[in-house]
C-alpha cells in the first residue's frame, strides 16, 4: 500500500484554487467601446504589448500549472511505494474475549467491524496473512491465507467467547510466527495500555465503543447436607450513571435499582429438588453476560468405613470425619476405608475403594520436625505442621511417594494401585502425638475427603465460570468420554486419573457421557472486567512507518513525480514561448 | 443625448457669433452678389493691369500707362459673387462615442462654423453623412434650431461619400467635421470632397479617449461603429504603439490635406465643450475675429 511520509505537505494543494482564481481574475476583461478598432488592428502580432489573449491556450497553461502544483505537493508529501512485489506478510492477533461481541448503537458488533477492517486491509494488495486467536492461550489458526476467501474461512473460527484475551503472549507468538519483517496487527476493543514502540511493526486496531453494561459477575448455587438449596447472584452495573433493570429468575421478575459502578448480590432459597435454574437480564450492548444457568449443587459425601482396631485412633478419626461435613459414616458402601490392619483387596460393585492405612506399630518416637511436605499434592493443601509432635514407630518404612517426611523418615506416602485406586500410608501413634490436637489433622482429613469426593463419578463442580476447567470424574473402569457442546457438537476426550478435564469454549450446559451415564456442567460468563465496556474505544495506533521500515520495505516515488513536473514545465515554457510569437 | 447636443448647438452658435469665416484664397464662386470675388469681373474695384489683347474692351485701356510705356495696357476689376459653405458632419456612430462629448463638440463646432459663415455673408448648407449623405432639416436656419442627427452610420465616411452623390456647390467652401477614424484612403476621400471646391476645411474632433489608449490590463475593445470586438492585453508597450499609430494616422490625413490644399484642424472634444475656444480655427485662418 502506498504511503505518504509527510501528508501535511498536501496542504499545498490549497494553492490550486488560488491559482485558478488568479487565472480567472487575470483573464477577466473589462469592456470598452472605442471609436474604431482601426488603430488596434495590426498585421503583425506584437510579442510585447497588445498581445491578443490566447483564450484557447489559457486553459491548457492553467491545467499544466495546476498539475505541476499538485505534483509538487504530492512529491513534497513523500510518496513511497512498497519495494518488492512479494506478498506483504501480516500476522493478525484476534482478541477472543467475549467483549468483542458487544454491539454499538448501529447494531454492529466489534467483531464485525474488525472483520470488515481486516478485509479492507487485505483486499487490494498481495499478502500472506496468519491469524492468531488470543484467548486465555494464543492459538494459531491454520496456514497462511493468501486470498480473502481463505482468510474468511479461517476467521469463522474466531468465536469471541473467551473470558480474557492474552494479547501480550499472542503478540509474542505472532513475532515468532511472522518473523522480523511481518506486520503484526492486533485487533481488539480497547486502546493499547502502553505506547507502542517505534519501528516495532506493530499496529493496534480497536473497534470498541464505550457503553454501559449490566452483567452477571457471580452466580453460585450451594447445597447443604440437610438438602437445602441456595442461590446467590451478583449483578454489576458497569456504567457511570444509575439505572434500573429487571431480573428474571425462572420466570419470576424483580426490578433492581442499580447505582453507578456498583454491584448487587441477591440470595434465593430454592425448594429441595429444584432442577436447573435460569436467570436473565434484559438485552443490552453485550448479551452473553445477561443470562446464567445453574445446575443443582452436588452433595459431595464420601462413604467412609473405619476399620481401626485402636480405639483411640478410631475416636480421633470419627471426630475429624464428623466435623468435616463430607463424610458418611452410616455403614453404607464405602468410598474410603481407613484401616490400621492389612489392606484388603478390592471387592464389590463399587469403584475401587481408596485406602488409608495407618501403621501404629514400632517403637514410639516423637518427630518434631523439620517436616518436609509435598505441597503439590491435594492432600497437603493448606497443611501446616508447625509445632506439631508427630508420634510414630521407629524403623517403619512406608512404600510409595513420600508426602510428609521428618528428616529421612517418611510419615505419609501415596501410591496409585493398579486398579486406579489410591493408597495412602501413614505412620502414626496418636498416644504420643499432638497432631490430632492441632488444626492440621482436621485439615488433613478434609483434604482427604474433598480429594476423594472429587473422584466420585460426576462433575466435580456442576457450575463453572467460562475460562475455568470443567472436570468430571469417571468410574475407574472408564478411560474416555464424549463431550457434547451446548450447540450439539461432539468430541471424545480421554480421562486422566479417572477425571476428564476440558476447557469449555462457550457458555451453556455441556454434557459428558461415559458408561451410559451423562453428567452436565453449566458454564456461565462471569467476568466483571471483561464485561466492563466503559474502557472500550475505537482507533488505530502504530501504523506510522519508521525510517528503518521505510528504507527496508518502500521506495520513494518523489523522483518520478519531479520528472513529470520537469516535463510539464518544459511543455509550459514551449507554449508560453510560442504564444509570444516565437521570439526570445 | 438630444438635450446636451441642443445645448451644444446653442453654445456653438453663441461662440461662432464672435467669428467670421475667412474667405479662401481661391475664387469662391456663386451667383452675383455682394462679395467681391477673386476673379475678374465687372465691379468697380480695380484688381490689376495686363497687356491688351484683341477683343478687350477699349474703354479699359489705361491711357496713362500707354503714355508712360508706349504699351497698350488694360485695367481689370474684381467680379461680384454670393459664396456658399457646405458643412459636412460625420454622422457615424463613433462621433457619438459613449462617455465622451464628441457629438456635442462636433455639432457645436458645426454650429460655430455655420454662424461664422453667416457673419461672412456666406450661405450655409449642412449635411450629415450617416447611413447616407443627407441634408440636415432646417439647416439653413440658425444652428440652435437644427435637429439632432442620429449618429447611426456604420460605414466609413469615404464609403458613404462614394455611395452617395455629393450635391455640393461648386466653388464653395466645404468644411468637414469628423474624427477621421475610419479605414480608407484619406486622399481619395479628400479629393472627392475638394473637387470643385474653393476651399476645404477638415476639422478633426477627437475625444480624450481617442487620444489616450486604454489603461493597463485585459480589455475587450468594441468598435462603436461595427460592433467588432477584440481582446487585448494592454501594457505600456501597447499604449506606446497606439500613440504611434494615432500619430501616423493623423500624419497621413495631414499629408492628404496638404496634397489637396485643405486646411486641417484638430480639436479635442472635452476642451471644446469646456469653453468653446476656437483658437485653433483662428490660428489656421479658418475663422477671424469680428
Amino acid at each position: 500500500m502506498p504511503l505518504l511520509t509527510l501528508p501535511l505537505a498536501l496542504m499545498a494543494l490549497t494553492a490550486l484554487p488560488a491559482l485558478a482564481a488568479i487565472y480567472w481574475l487575470r483573464n477577466r476583461y473589462r469592456r470598452q467601446v472605442v471609436s474604431s478598432l482601426l488603430l488596434y488592428m495590426d498585421q503583425r502580432e506584437a510579442r510585447e504589448g497588445g498581445v491578443r489573449v490566447q483564450k484557447v491556450q489559457t486553459p491548457l497553461l492553467l491545467l499544466i500549472e495546476l498539475a505541476v502544483l499538485a505534483l509538487l505537493a504530492l512529491a513534497a508529501a513523500g510518496p513511497y511505494l512498497p519495494r518488492s512485489n512479494e506478498a506483504h506478510v501480516m500476522v493478525v492477533v484476534l482478541d477472543d474475549a467475549y467483549a468483542m461481541q458487544a454491539v454499538d448503537r448501529a447494531g454492529r458488533s466489534v467483531r464485525e467491524k474488525a472483520v470488515a477492517a481486516i478485509q479492507a486491509q487485505l483486499e487490494g494488495q498481495r499478502f500472506a496473512a496468519r491469524f492468531i486467536v488470543a484467548g486465555q492461550q494464543p492459538q494459531v489458526l491454520g496456514e497462511p491465507a493468501q486470498r480473502w476467501d481463505e482468510a474468511e474461512q479461517l476467521l469463522e473460527r474466531w468465536t469471541c467467547t473467551a473470558p480474557r484475551a492474552s494479547l501480550r503472549s499472542a503478540i509474542g507468538v505472532a513475532r515468532e510466527v511472522g518473523g522480523a519483517e511481518a506486520t503484526i496487527v492486533v485487533v481488539t476493543h480497547r486502546a493499547p495500555e502502553h505506547p507502542l514502540e517505534a519501528e516495532s511493526n506493530l499496529w493496534w486496531w480497536a473497534f470498541g465503543s464505550s457503553q454501559p453494561n449490566v452483567a452477571f459477575t457471580a452466580a453460585v448455587r450451594t447445597a447443604a447436607s440437610d438438602g437445602s438449596d441456595r442461590l446467590m447472584l451478583e449483578v454489576a452495573h458497569l456504567a457511570d450513571a444509575p439505572a434500573s433493570t429487571v431480573l428474571t429468575v425462572e420466570g419470576q421478575t424483580q426490578r433492581l435499582e442499580l447505582a453507578a459502578g456498583r454491584t448487587r448480590r441477591l440470595w434465593f432459597d430454592l425448594p429441595p429438588g429444584t432442577g436447573p435454574v435460569r436467570a436473565s437480564l434484559p438485552d443490552d450492548a453485550l448479551t452473553v453476560d445477561n443470562q446464567v444457568v445453574l445446575l443443582p449443587a452436588r452433595a459431595r459425601e464420601v462413604g467412609v468405613a473405619l476399620q481401626l482396631n485402636d480405639q483411640t485412633m478410631r475416636d480421633v478419626w470419627e471426630r475429624a470425619l464428623a466435623a468435616s461435613g463430607l463424610a458418611r459414616l452410616d455403614g453404607g458402601p464405602a468410598d474410603l476405608v481407613v484401616t490400621d490392619g492389612a489392606v484388603r483387596p478390592e471387592a464389590g460393585p463399587r469403584p475401587a475403594q481408596w485406602v488409608v492405612q495407618v501403621d501404629g506399630g514400632g517403637e514410639a518416637a516423637a518427630f518434631t520436625g523439620p517436616f518436609v511436605i509435598d505441597r503439590s499434592h491435594r492432600l497437603t493443601s493448606g497443611l501446616s505442621l508447625a509445632g506439631v509432635v508427630w508420634g510414630a514407630g521407629r524403623g517403619v518404612t512406608l512404600p510409595g511417594v513420600p508426602l510428609i517426611t521428618a528428616g529421612d523418615e517418611t510419615l505419609m506416602s501415596h501410591r496409585v494401585r493398579g486398579d486406579g485406586s489410591h493408597l495412602l500410608r501413614m505412620r502414626w501413634q496418636p498416644a504420643v502425638s499432638t497432631l490430632q490436637q492441632t488444626p492440621a489433622f482436621p485439615a488433613l482429613v478434609w483434604n482427604l475427603l474433598a480429594w476423594r469426593a472429587s473422584h466420585l463419578p460426576g462433575a466435580v463442580e456442576p457450575n463453572v465460570r467460562l475460562g475455568a476447567t470443567a472436570e468430571v470424574a469417571l468410574p475407574s473402569t472408564v478411560r474416555s468420554a464424549i463431550v457434547v457442546t451446548p450447540s450439539g457438537d461432539r468430541q471424545e476426550l480421554m480421562a486422566s486419573e479417572q477425571v476428564v478435564r476440558w476447557q469449555p469454549t462457550g457458555p451453556g450446559v455441556w454434557q459428558l457421557g461415559a458408561a451410559d451415564q451423562w453428567h452436565a456442567v453449566a458454564v456461565n460468563v462471569l467476568d466483571g472486567e471483561t464485561s466492563d465496556l466503559r474502557p472500550a474505544e475505537a482507533g488505530r495506533w502504530g501504523e506510522a512507518v519508521g525510517a528503518q521500515t521505510l528504507e527496508r520495505q518502500y521506495r520513494s516515488m518523489a523522483w518520478a513525480l519531479l520528472l513529470v513536473v520537469l516535463a510539464l514545465l518544459t511543455c509550459h515554457g514551449y507554449l508560453t514561448w510560442r504564444s509570444g510569437g516565437g521570439q526570445t | 443625448m438630444d438635450e446636451p447636443i441642443r445645448q451644444a448647438l446653442q453654445a456653438g452658435e453663441a461662440a461662432g457669433a464672435r467669428y467670421a469665416l475667412v474667405p479662401p484664397r481661391q475664387a469662391v464662386m456663386g451667383p452675383a452678389g455682394e462679395q467681391l470675388a477673386s476673379r475678374v469681373g465687372s465691379s468697380i474695384e480695380f484688381m490689376e493691369h495686363r497687356e491688351y489683347r484683341p477683343g478687350d474692351d477699349i474703354r479699359r485701356i489705361d491711357w496713362s500707362a500707354y503714355a508712360r510705356t508706349d504699351r497698350l495696357i488694360v485695367r481689370q476689376y474684381r467680379d461680384e459673387v454670393s459664396p456658399h459653405v457646405d458643412l459636412l458632419i460625420d454622422g457615424s456612430r463613433s462621433m457619438a462615442l459613449a462617455g465622451s462629448p464628441k457629438a456635442e463638440a462636433a455639432m457645436g463646432v458645426a454650429a460655430a462654423l455655420a454662424t461664422a459663415s453667416s457673419n461672412s455673408g456666406l450661405t450655409c448648407a449642412v449635411w450629415v453623412a450617416g447611413v447616407t449623405l443627407q441634408p440636415i432639416a432646417r439647416g439653413r436656419e440658425h444652428p440652435g434650431g437644427w435637429p439632432v442627427p442620429a449618429f447611426d452610420g456604420r460605414e466609413p465616411l469615404g464609403a458613404v461619400l462614394a455611395a452617395s452623390p455629393v450635391p455640393l456647390r461648386r466653388q464653395g467652401v466645404r468644411a468637414l467635421v469628423s474624427d477621421l477614424l475610419f479605414a480608407g484612403s484619406p486622399l481619395a476621400t479628400l479629393r472627392r470632397l475638394s473637387e470643385g471646391a474653393a476651399q476645404l476645411v477638415v476639422v478633426q474632433v477627437l475625444a480624450e479617449g481617442d487620444l489616450q489608449p486604454p489603461r493597463h490590463g485585459n480589455v475587450r475593445l468594441v468598435d462603436a461603429e461595427t460592433g467588432m470586438q477584440r481582446e487585448l492585453f494592454i501594457d505600456e508597450p501597447a499604449r506606446q504603439r497606439y500613440r504611434q499609430r494615432l500619430e501616423a494616422h493623423e500624419a497621413e490625413w495631414a499629408l492628404a490635406c496638404r496634397q489637396v490644399g485643405a486646411v486641417m484642424v484638430r480639436l479635442v472634444a472635452e476642451r471644446v465643450v469646456a469653453g468653446w475656444p476656437l483658437t485653433e480655427l483662428v490660428r489656421e485662418q479658418v475663422l477671424r475675429v469680428v
